[in-house]
Parts: C-alpha cells; sequence; structure tokens
C-alpha cells in the first residue's frame, strides 16, 4: 500500500512538474510573441530616485504607475487611485483619495494607503525640484486600508494634476526604498507595467524593461521588452531609427524634414514658452525699464512670426505672453508693430532708445540664435542689448544671482497658475532684484482662496502682460519620430516630451 | 612617480571642479527651486562643508578602494559606473590602436620604401587626417554603411559576453572613426622616422653587403625607426582617450567619454574623480609599456 502511494505521489510530481513546464513554455510564448519597443530618447531621466529626478522620464513612466493619469487633453482619470477629492470647509486644503485593490509594487508588495502616505511624506522631504508644490509641512495620512488624506498649510488648488506623472508626486515607490533609498540605484521599486532588468541596463545610457509580473491591468503588457537608448547627437538618432535599431524617437527642429522625408510621422506640440525676464523692471539697473511705456515698446518691437520661421519653420510657436493651462490670455498680445514701439518710446522720454546688457542659455537654436534675433529686432528701434552667452546652468544661476543684468534668459513649460506664478512673480525667489507687483500678489492669493480660482488668475495674468515684465519670443515645440510600427502615440501640451508609452502598442 | 602623479592630478581635478560655477543640487533642482530646497540638499549632500575637507574624505576612501557614489544620480556606485563603460572604451581605444599600428605603419613603410608620389600621398593624408574631426568621420561613416548599405548599426554597442559577432559589428564604425584620425599621423611619422634609417650608413653597409631587401626594410630600418613611432604611439593612446569623448557621443556608446561628459555637466564630483582616476591609470599604464617597449627594441635603454 505504502509503496503504491509512493508511486502516486511520484506520478502527482511528475504531472506537476510538466504542467508546469508547459505552462511556462506557453507564458514563454505568449511573451515571445510580442515584440519589442526601441525608444531613443534625447536625454535620460537624471536620477533613479523619482523623488529628484528630472529630465525626459518616458522610463519611468512605465516603471512607475502614477496615482492619477493625466491624459494629452489635460483630463485627470483614474491610476493608482480610483476617486478623490477635496473635502472640508477649508478651501483647497484638504484632499481624500481612494485607491484601488489589486495594485502590487514589482516586489510584490501591495500598495495600500500606508505604502501611498509614507511615499509622499518621503518625496516632501526629498526637497526635489517640485517638492514644494504642495506647500510647506504638508501632511499625509493613511485613513484605513485603501484610503489617504493630504492636508496642506495652504491652499492648493490642482492637487489631482499635481498627483499625476508630470510632477513625479504620484510615482509610488516601494516602502522598502523609501525605508533604505540607496537601493534606488539596485532595482526597479514602481507598481507600472514594467520594471528594470538591472542586469541589462547602464543608467544613463540605456535602459532595459521587462513586464511586472505583479502589474494590475495585464493586457496593458503589450511589449515583451522596452528597450530606452539616449541618444544625445540628433543626426544619430535619427539615422538609429532609418535603419530600424529605434521604433520611435525624439527629434528636433534641425532634423523634422529629413525625418518626415525618410518616412515617418512626425508629432510636434507646443510644451514651453521660451523668454526674457525683464526683472529690472523697476528701473535699478536701466531707469528706462521702470516705465511701463518701455517695456510695451520691447514687446512691440518683436517680430516674433519672422523669427520662428526663420529659425524653427513649423516646429515653434509664437508667443508675446507667458503661457500657462489655466488663465493666459491670447498669445499675440503684442502683434508686431515697430511704428508703435517708437511712438511708445518716444512719449517715455527715450526717442533714440537706450542701451541694457542681458544674458541668455546658449545651447541650442532656442537659446543664444533666438535671442540675438530678438535683439536685432529691438536695435531697429534704437533699443541695444549687449548680451553675454551662458554654456552652464551654474553660469546663468551666478549672473542670476548678480543683478548685474536687466533681463535674462529663461523657459517655462505650460502649467497651471499655481505651480508657475512663484517661480517669477512671488517673493522670497521670484524677482533677483526682489521686486514685486501688489495687484499681481492680490489677485494670485485671492484665487487660491477661491473655489474657482481661474477669474482671479485670468485678471492676474492680463495684468502681468499689460505691464510687460516679460518679454515672451517662442512656444518651444516637442517633436517626436513615430514609425509605423507602433500605434497610440500622442503628445500633448500637457507633458513634455514623449507622452504615455504605456498606450502604444504594436502595429505590425 | 605614478602615485604622486595620482593625488596631484586628482586633487587639481577636485579644485577646478569645484570652483566651477554651480554645482550639483543645481542640477538636480533645476533653476527654479525654491532657496530653501537648494540649502536644504547642499547639506545634505556635505557640500557646505569646507573644500579640503570634502576632498580629504574622499582621498580617505579612495585609499581605501572606495570611490563613492554619484551624487548626481543619488546612490550609483562610482566604481560600478566606471567598470560597466569601462570595457566599452578599452575596446574602442585598442581597436583604434590596431587599426592606426596596422594601416599607419603600413602606410608609413610603404611611402617610405616607395617614395614618390605614395610619399605625396602620405602626406595629403595626413593632412587630412589632421583637418577632419573624427566625429564628422563618424557621421559620414553611418551614413554610408550604416543607412545606406546597411552593413553595421547605425548606434549602441553589444557586450562581448552576449555576442561577440554583434560586438564585433557594434565597433567597426566606431573603431574606424577614431583610428583613421591618427592614423595618418602615425603613417606621417613612421615614414620620416624609415627615410632617416634608410639613409643611415648601416643600411648602405647592408645593402652593399647583399642582405635581402626585406631584411634591411623589417629587421634593421624598420626595428630603428620603430622607436621613433612607439613615442607617437604612447601619445596617440593619450590623443584617443580624448577622441573617445566624441565617437562615443556620435555612435552612443556607454563608454567613459560619454560619463565624463555626463558628470562634468551635472557636477557631479565623485564620478569626475573616478573617472579621473581611472583615466590617469590608464595613461600611467601605456607609459609603463611604452618605456618597457623601449627596452626591448633599444639594447641601449636596458643597460642604462
Amino acid at each position: 500500500m505504502r509503496k503504491h502511494h509512493r508511486l502516486w505521489v511520484a506520478a502527482a510530481l511528475v504531472l506537476v512538474c510538466l504542467g508546469a513546464v508547459i505552462s511556462g513554455a506557453a507564458a514563454h510564448r505568449a511573451a515571445a510573441s510580442k515584440p519589442v519597443l526601441r525608444i531613443g530618447l534625447a536625454t535620460g531621466p537624471d536620477n533613479v530616485n523619482p523623488g529628484l529626478a528630472s529630465g525626459d522620464e518616458t522610463a519611468w513612466d512605465l516603471i512607475y504607475a502614477p496615482l492619477l493619469h493625466q491624459r494629452p487633453d489635460g483630463k485627470v482619470v483614474a491610476g493608482l487611485a480610483t476617486s478623490w477629492h477635496y473635502y472640508g470647509k477649508a478651501v483647497h486644503r484638504n484632499f481624500e483619495l481612494t485607491l484601488r485593490h489589486n495594485a502590487r509594487f514589482s516586489d510584490g508588495e501591495q500598495v495600500n494607503a500606508k505604502a501611498v502616505a509614507g511615499w509622499l511624506a518621503f518625496f516632501e522631504r526629498q526637497k526635489g525640484q517640485f517638492a514644494a508644490y504642495l506647500g510647506p509641512r504638508a501632511k499625509f495620512q493613511a485613513a484605513g486600508k485603501w484610503t489617504v488624506r493630504i492636508h496642506t498649510t495652504v491652499p492648493v488648488p490642482g492637487i489631482p494634476a499635481i498627483l499625476c506623472e508630470l510632477y513625479n508626486w504620484g510615482w509610488v515607490a516601494a516602502p522598502k526604498v523609501v525605508a533604505k533609498p540607496s537601493l534606488f540605484s539596485h532595482g526597479s521599486w514602481g507598481a507600472g507595467p514594467y520594471m528594470i532588468d538591472q542586469a541589462r541596463t547602464v543608467n544613463g545610457d540605456h535602459y532595459t524593461l521587462v513586464p511586472n509580473p505583479y502589474y494590475y491591468k495585464k493586457s496593458a503588457i503589450r511589449y515583451s521588452e522596452v528597450d530606452v537608448k539616449i541618444i544625445t547627437d540628433t543626426s544619430s538618432m535619427l539615422q538609429a531609427l532609418k535603419t530600424g535599431q529605434l521604433d520611435i524617437a525624439d527629434g528636433d527642429p534641425s532634423t523634422a524634414a529629413a525625418a518626415k522625408a525618410a518616412g515617418f510621422k512626425v508629432l510636434s506640440t507646443p510644451y514651453e514658452t521660451i523668454m526674457m525676464y525683464i526683472s529690472d523692471w523697476r528701473g535699478k539697473l536701466v531707469k528706462a525699464l521702470g516705465d511701463v511705456r518701455v517695456r510695451q515698446a520691447i514687446n512691440y518691437a518683436i517680430d516674433r512670426k519672422t523669427i520662428t520661421k526663420g529659425l524653427f519653420g513649423q516646429y515653434a510657436t509664437p508667443t508675446s505672453i507667458l503661457v500657462t493651462s489655466d488663465a493666459s490670455p491670447s498669445r499675440n498680445f503684442y502683434p508686431y508693430n515697430p511704428a508703435k514701439a517708437k511712438a511708445l518710446l518716444k512719449a517715455a522720454g527715450y526717442p533714440n532708445g537706450f542701451t541694457m546688457r542681458a544674458f541668455d542659455f546658449a545651447p541650442g537654436q532656442f537659446g543664444d540664435p533666438l535671442v540675438q534675433a530678438a535683439a536685432s529686432d529691438l536695435a531697429k528701434v534704437g533699443i541695444k542689448v549687449n548680451i553675454k552667452p551662458d554654456s552652464t546652468g551654474g553660469v546663468w544661476e551666478q549672473d542670476r544671482n548678480s543683478k548685474k543684468f536687466s533681463m535674462y534668459y529663461t523657459g517655462f513649460p505650460i502649467v497651471p497658475t499655481n505651480v508657475m506664478t512663484p517661480t517669477y512673480l512671488l517673493p522670497p525667489d521670484g524677482n533677483n532684484f526682489n521686486e514685486y507687483d501688489p495687484v499681481v500678489e492680490k489677485l494670485y492669493y485671492q484665487g487660491l482662496k477661491a473655489r474657482n480660482p481661474i477669474p482671479y488668475w485670468k485678471r492676474m495674468w492680463q495684468r502681468v502682460a499689460t505691464q510687460s515684465y516679460f518679454m515672451p519670443l517662442v512656444m518651444q515645440n516637442t517633436v517626436e519620430y513615430v514609425s509605423n510600427r507602433v500605434g497610440g502615440v500622442r503628445t500633448s501640451q500637457a507633458r513634455v516630451g514623449m507622452i504615455l508609452p504605456q498606450e502604444w502598442y504594436p502595429t505590425k | 612617480m605614478a602615485i604622486p602623479l595620482l593625488w596631484l592630478v586628482s586633487a587639481l581635478s577636485f579644485v577646478l571642479v569645484s570652483i566651477t560655477p554651480g554645482d550639483v543640487a543645481l542640477q538636480i533642482l533645476g533653476p527654479f527651486a525654491p532657496h530653501s530646497a537648494y540649502v536644504h540638499l547642499r547639506h545634505a549632500m556635505g557640500l557646505d562643508r569646507p573644500l579640503y575637507d570634502q576632498y580629504w574624505q574622499w582621498l580617505g576612501h579612495a585609499l581605501h578602494g572606495n570611490l563613492g557614489v554619484s551624487t548626481f544620480t543619488q546612490g550609483e556606485s562610482v566604481t560600478q559606473a566606471i567598470d560597466q563603460r569601462l570595457p566599452v572604451t578599452i575596446s574602442l581605444i585598442a581597436g583604434a590602436l590596431i587599426v592606426t599600428l596596422v594601416l599607419g605603419v603600413g602606410f608609413g613603410v610603404f611611402s617610405a620604401v616607395r617614395g614618390g608620389l605614395a610619399g605625396r600621398l602620405v602626406d595629403g593624408l595626413g593632412l587630412l587626417g589632421f583637418a577632419l574631426p573624427s566625429f564628422w568621420i563618424g557621421a559620414v561613416l553611418i551614413a554610408i554603411f550604416a543607412v545606406d548599405l546597411g552593413w553595421f548599426p547605425a548606434t549602441g554597442y553589444v557586450p562581448l559576453a552576449e555576442s561577440p559577432r554583434k560586438w564585433m559589428l557594434s565597433l567597426v564604425l566606431p573603431v574606424v572613426a577614431l583610428g583613421l584620425v591618427t592614423v595618418a599621423n602615425v603613417a606621417k611619422q613612421t615614414r620620416e622616422a624609415m627615410l632617416d634609417a634608410l639613409g643611415s650608413e648601416y643600411v648602405r653597409m647592408a645593402w652593399a653587403s647583399g642582405v635581402p631587401a626585406w631584411s634591411i626594410f623589417f629587421r634593421h630600418a624598420l626595428k630603428n625607426a620603430a622607436i621613433r613611432v612607439l613615442t607617437v604611439i604612447g601619445i596617440t593612446v593619450v590623443g584617443l582617450l580624448s577622441g573617445t569623448v566624441f565617437v562615443e557621443s556620435v555612435f552612443a556608446l556607454p563608454g567613459l567619454g560619454g560619463l565624463a561628459v555626463t558628470a562634468t555637466s551635472g557636477h557631479d564630483l565623485p564620478m569626475i574623480q573616478g573617472i579621473v582616476v581611472y583615466f590617469t591609470l590608464i595613461v600611467v599604464g601605456v607609459n609603463l609599456v611604452v618605456d618597457l617597449a623601449y627596452t626591448l627594441l633599444d639594447p641601449r635603454v636596458r643597460t642604462h
């Protein structure tokens, strides 16, 4: 009897092993039947820790599932959280989100309220570039297993957008790495559809991603592997695409025509305002700039349409205002009118113009060549600008702090008003001459405290444009090349670079 | 000599990077973060400590074989990052050196022996080699041999362990782009040295004694000319190290050159220091090999 029992056990084991081998082989075949997606990026994520990362984070989009998800049309939809809302009497101060129950990190651990609250607190402690977006000393609380509450010390409208992909807050990482951040460089800690294959990844050069076995939506994994390659040389990027080494790649205005001629789909969307900030608008260095008519003359003197067409063709859009995602006035606020510019200068007492100093940021067409072209237009109405081209971010910061320049080069993506305003228009860091407009501040805070801030902020941006604190030039476009092997690729003003790679699918 | 040199180079690079405007906190946070965020991050990274203190700490760890972690990526081991990329750079330099030696010495000897038009051709090639930058040659090679003919991949690197064939294919174009620039110089130097050797008395004596031509060219003249060529090769290797920066960028290779550029633009001090140490060790190693080769080629050096 015992002998028979052993035989049965052995037979059962053999069957189980056979079953496992067959199902494993089937799974392998299924995985192998899916194609490999090869993405070329001009820059990679500059940090393995999403709390401190910036740059092109397409790879991180695939590794870290966001709490909430922003579609290309700007609408916020469910991600790891399935519902969300502000609550309580204080406007825009208390926010609650409820998590889905079936999400796990790539290390197998459950995505629950405790893990999410821990991540959000960690993110704030990191003091990365987006950490201030929820205001100072925000509190994060796990209220039950699936509910997370956020309490801010100042009103923060637009928390749903902040918890999406763009600002990294929503990219929840596993508790293990939150407890020991040095682990970020030794593995993959997100709850997204893919995870990093560390053995086949060289940070900063290429990232090999393989499917995350714990991802909550298996049908969204359409590729057996995703290879992300960083190629800094724009010409080499296009050549790699032509030889079939890449399926989709970052482009730029200088190679876009060649990419189109080679049969690739060229996607392009404006995403960032490139401008000069006339931060000396009280006229501390150059008295003339203290007069609003002079600043308006500066904006009327620029022929943005001609400059844009000449330098970037169809891959940039002229703008004479700072573009936000919620409350900007018309982009053609200051149409090209040199006669009006001269008249304004004359009325302000500067019929022969004046001279000022400025600095720009040299890299690429959107840097020094653009600013030189604008300066040439200013010279035609008598305003001479001596431009210092800066080559690194460090020199740029040094010059900004020196207070020796009346205006400086800067750029900002299309983001909500409450993200952009503190950067330029509010104390303590907005203006390098420490000059602020009380009308702008009042309208900003009125909007912040209102259930619907937009009417206040529209008035605020109207004021900013009328006062001519900036000399906006163009909207820089994101340019992407897509082969016919990939479908579902879209670009959006809501995101920088290629977006939503989790929505792409193989067409062949 | 190597140890004082290593110390001097590491200290110099530490000071030079530190006094450059900007720092890693600015790179990580971007220019628009609140001032308090910079202060917090600089303190967390120890960047607010005196420079000598920071260097002393780095040196202490380096002497124990620990080159630290990248301040830019926050956690990536410097040694690991460099070790991942070193094989690419070594493969590139070794390949380019082989191309340089075979073609450079070959052209040099040929033009010295044949003279006339061949000599002028080598001179012309030499000028062309100096004039054409490796990144331009790389771009042309990609357009012809990768895009038009499809013989080689346009970009990327395949590790030897993964596929020896693909490894070879991924290196052909970058090696040629890197090597062609130095071929011209070595060919010119070889030709000059060979002409000097061929014009010397002992070679005339050899001709008079009926020594076969191949023996005169290769056993006598080239052996003497090789000392000068060897000196040029030593300098060439150092030049190739810097040349890899451009070639790696054009061919998107994960080598030390690209890492050096990223680390420098990101003010990643530990990474820069690590690369400097490795580069210095390579240069010291190459000089040692050249010195040893002198003793093989010239018995007089051995007696000294």
